[in-house]
């Protein structure tokens, strides 16, 4: 209980919950707060099935499975991804230790080199794994790294959504991410992103990411998750969508599991 | 099993398993009652993996006249599970580098990596032939002394390279970011280097004996996380690069030697993030069994350090940049050996072992841009030794067809003086390569 005290509260902290009223006059911070937590289970476990679609539609498709633990401070994220088909990345694993308070912890196993390798974590911008989303997509945009704007509601597929609009804070945060701005439809009914478009440096349309089949997967927690995810550059007209499947969460993930010893377990 | 039939017999169960996937394909793995889809599903549930690669090379890495060389390759990897707490992995290659002239010289097959992996609360103990790989450096790694390469042979990636040592491997995890592994085998493997020698020269191979009193050790503590990875690490056992020694001349002929000789050494390397650069270095201090730089067949101690950094520009555009020094403690220079035929096998015994120089100073550097969603590959990769200007260069370009079939293409250019340079030394393996790779 009283873990869960300190956890709760230094959400509140670092997000400046503290002194918000609740209901309907929400602020676009506390909007974004809430999507940065809608789908922060305790732990979770899944398979997912991405499949890279280019201009003239020749697919590709790669497998992996992933763990992932929240931290003990309720705001941070561990992951770690294994993928197992193709066969030339078979066996390849990146490991994920998000910190609010600095920068993540970003490692990659390649198994033809037999090496763990530590990524630059501030260039989230870069792709993840070739496909169209980026590290920062996988992370998460941290809520405190950017300004909030509501600028409206618009219906998403019959659901009502708040539309904000989002700005780097710094140039940093900027450049680390490859963005001029990020606008997002958020459900006002559960606070999951159901629509999205990233802009590039110059301010361009670059991606338009798009989320489907949302499922409650805590319902004690009131935790969401969007089954299929769709990321689409439409600068070169190049898809990548993710199907998540067996996704089950609060199985008792042990902290040990994101580790370099299973980041090497091929 | 000879070479040639054990070449035929591995390369025969790879083509059936290519052909039992191709035959029955993704409709038929959809069922569960077919005795192939069965076979190919189960072993995919046992982490089965394999490729069919076809390479050419204009030359070949073993510093012969010999050109054209188109090769096959097979190669199959399977992780069983045998337990829950026994995990096992086996890799093996089978290979022709020549295959218009198909004979016993010119096959090979061989197990990579075949090791049981006993899993214990906080522990590993790994047992068998395995792959090891040490040190935080990109390409040039002085910490990196258990498991053997193959510098001769005629496949385009690093990574193919290394072979297993057959060891006992023991991880102690004291945390999920700190780990101390010790290492030990009698069993010492050297490199197989790409060394030749004129009609006049007989080499003959001193390879160390598989016994206890040439027993290999080596420990490292190994950390991860909090914003920097690091290690230490101690080794005892082999020099995997082999030496020459002139014994003498017989029959009109120099006899040479090719042993490898005991070393000691203390490494260290490190990586850490300081905004968008990786900074990355390691370094070795290894002590030989010639302390006093009396011999000139044995290497003399050395400090040997490696240190740079890499950073990402437009999402996909690598660039890596290292520095490289080594010092070598006892300098003598073997220009001055009297005795001309000795001096000739000296200088190239110093020009292989990075001795010719008290000091030297090299540069590496890797470009690796990316583009089409990594579908395209391009990547070059070189160093530059500035004390006798010499320099290797490997372009490289890769492209995925689909996720299965791969093409690569690319060379190797090796520049410097013939007799007093490194690369010069290796100017016969210049080469352009071309691959074609099937994954299943």
């Amino acid at each position: 209980m009283k873990r869960f005290s300190i956890a709760g509260f230094g959400i509140a902290v670092v997000f400046g919950f503290i002194g918000v009223s609740f209901g309907e006059d929400l602020s676009p911070k506390d909007i974004m707060t809430k999507n940065f937590f809608v789908n922060r289970v305790k732990d979770s476990k899944s398979e997912s099935a991405m499949t890279l679609i280019n201009e003239s539609g020749q697919k590709r498709e790669r497998k992996s499975t992933g763990v992932s633990k929240l931290q003990k401070n309720g705001i941070d994220n561990m992951r770690l991804i294994k993928f197992i088909s193709p066969a030339d990345v078979k066996g390849t694993s990146n490991l994920m230790i998000e910190h609010s308070d600095g920068d993540d912890d970003i490692w990659i196993y390649l198994p033809a080199l037999k090496k763990v390798r530590r990524l630059v974590s501030s260039n989230k911008g870069d792709s993840f794994v070739g496909s169209d989303f980026s590290y920062a997509d996988v992370i998460g945009y941290k809520v405190q790294d950017f300004e909030h704007k509501i600028t409206g509601s618009e219906n998403v597929d019959g659901v009502d959504c708040y539309v904000i609009e989002s700005f780097p804070v710094s140039d940093k945060v900027k450049q680390d991410n490859g963005l001029s701005k990020r606008k997002s439809w958020i459900r006002k009914d559960n606070f999951v992103i159901v629509k999205g478009e990233n802009y590039d440096l110059s301010g361009q349309l670059y991606k338009v990411f798009k989320a489907s089949d949302i499922q409650l997967v805590d319902k004690e927690n009131n935790k969401w998750q969007a089954m299929t995810i769709e990321m689409t550059n439409v600068q070169v007209n190049h898809k990548t969508i993710v199907h998540f499947s067996n996704y089950k969460v609060n199985t008792g993930v042990d902290d040990g599991y994101f580790s370099q010893r299973n980041l090497e377990r091929e | 099993m000879p070479n040639s039939r054990l070449f035929k017999f591995c390369l025969g169960l790879i083509v059936i398993m290519f052909l039992s996937r191709v035959s029955f394909g993704e409709e038929a793995r959809k069922d569960d009652d077919g005795l192939s889809r069965n076979l190919y599903s189960r072993l995919q549930d046992e982490g089965f993996t394999g490729f069919l690669r076809t390479d050419y090379f204009s030359s070949d890495k073993a510093s012969s006249e010999k050109t054209d060389f188109l090769g096959l390759t097979a190669q199959i990897k399977i992780l069983p599970r045998l337990s829950d707490k026994i995990d096992s992995r086996f890799e093996a290659r089978a290979y022709n580098f020549d295959i218009l002239h198909y004979n016993n010289d010119n096959s090979a097959s061989e197990l990579l990596e075949g090791l049981a992996i006993f899993r214990f609360e906080n522990s590993d103990l790994s047992v068998g032939k395995q792959i090891i790989t040490w040190g935080r450096a990109d390409g040039v790694n002085p910490t990196d002394n258990l498991s053997p390469k193959n510098y001769t042979l005629l496949l385009p990636e690093e990574g193919d390279r290394k072979t297993g040592v057959t060891s006992l491997k023991y991880d102690y995890y004291f945390s999920p970011e700190l780990t101390a592994t010790f290492f030990y085998t009698p069993f010492f493997e050297p490199n197989k280097v790409p060394f030749a020698f004129p009609s006049f020269i007989q080499p003959s191979e001193k390879k160390p004996a598989y016994n206890i009193e040439n027993s290999e050790a080596a420990f490292r503590v190994n950390k991860i996380g909090s914003d920097l990875d690091w290690s230490v690490s101690y080794f005892n056992g082999f020099d995997l690069t082999p030496e020459v020694r002139y014994l003498g001349t017989y029959g009109g002929k120099r006899l040479i030697e090719i042993s490898n000789h005991r070393i000691q050494v203390f490494g260290a390397d490190f990586a850490k993030n300081y905004g968008r650069y990786g900074f990355r270095g390691e370094a070795a201090y290894m002590l030989t069994e010639d302390m006093d730089g009396i011999y000139p067949y044995i290497k003399n101690p050395n400090l040997y350090g490696v240190i740079g950094g890499d950073r990402t520009f437009i999402e996909t555009l690598n660039i890596n940049l290292q520095f490289i020094g080594r010092y070598i403690f006892k300098y003598s220079d073997v220009e001055k050996i009297q005795n001309q035929a000795e001096r000739s096998i000296y200088i190239k015994n110093a020009t292989f072992s990075g001795e010719l120089d008290e000091i030297q100073y090299s540069m590496s550097g890797r470009v690796d841009y990316k583009l089409f969603n990594e579908t395209l590959d391009i990547e070059t990769f070189g160093v530059w030794n500035f004390n006798r200007n010499d320099y290797f260069i490997r372009p490289i370009v890769r492209y995925a067809f689909t996720d299965s079939w791969k093409g690569t293409i690319g060379g190797e250019y090796y520049e410097g003086d013939e007799n007093r340079t490194f690369f010069g030394f290796l100017k016969k393996n210049n080469t352009v390569f071309m691959e074609l790779k099937y994954g299943f």
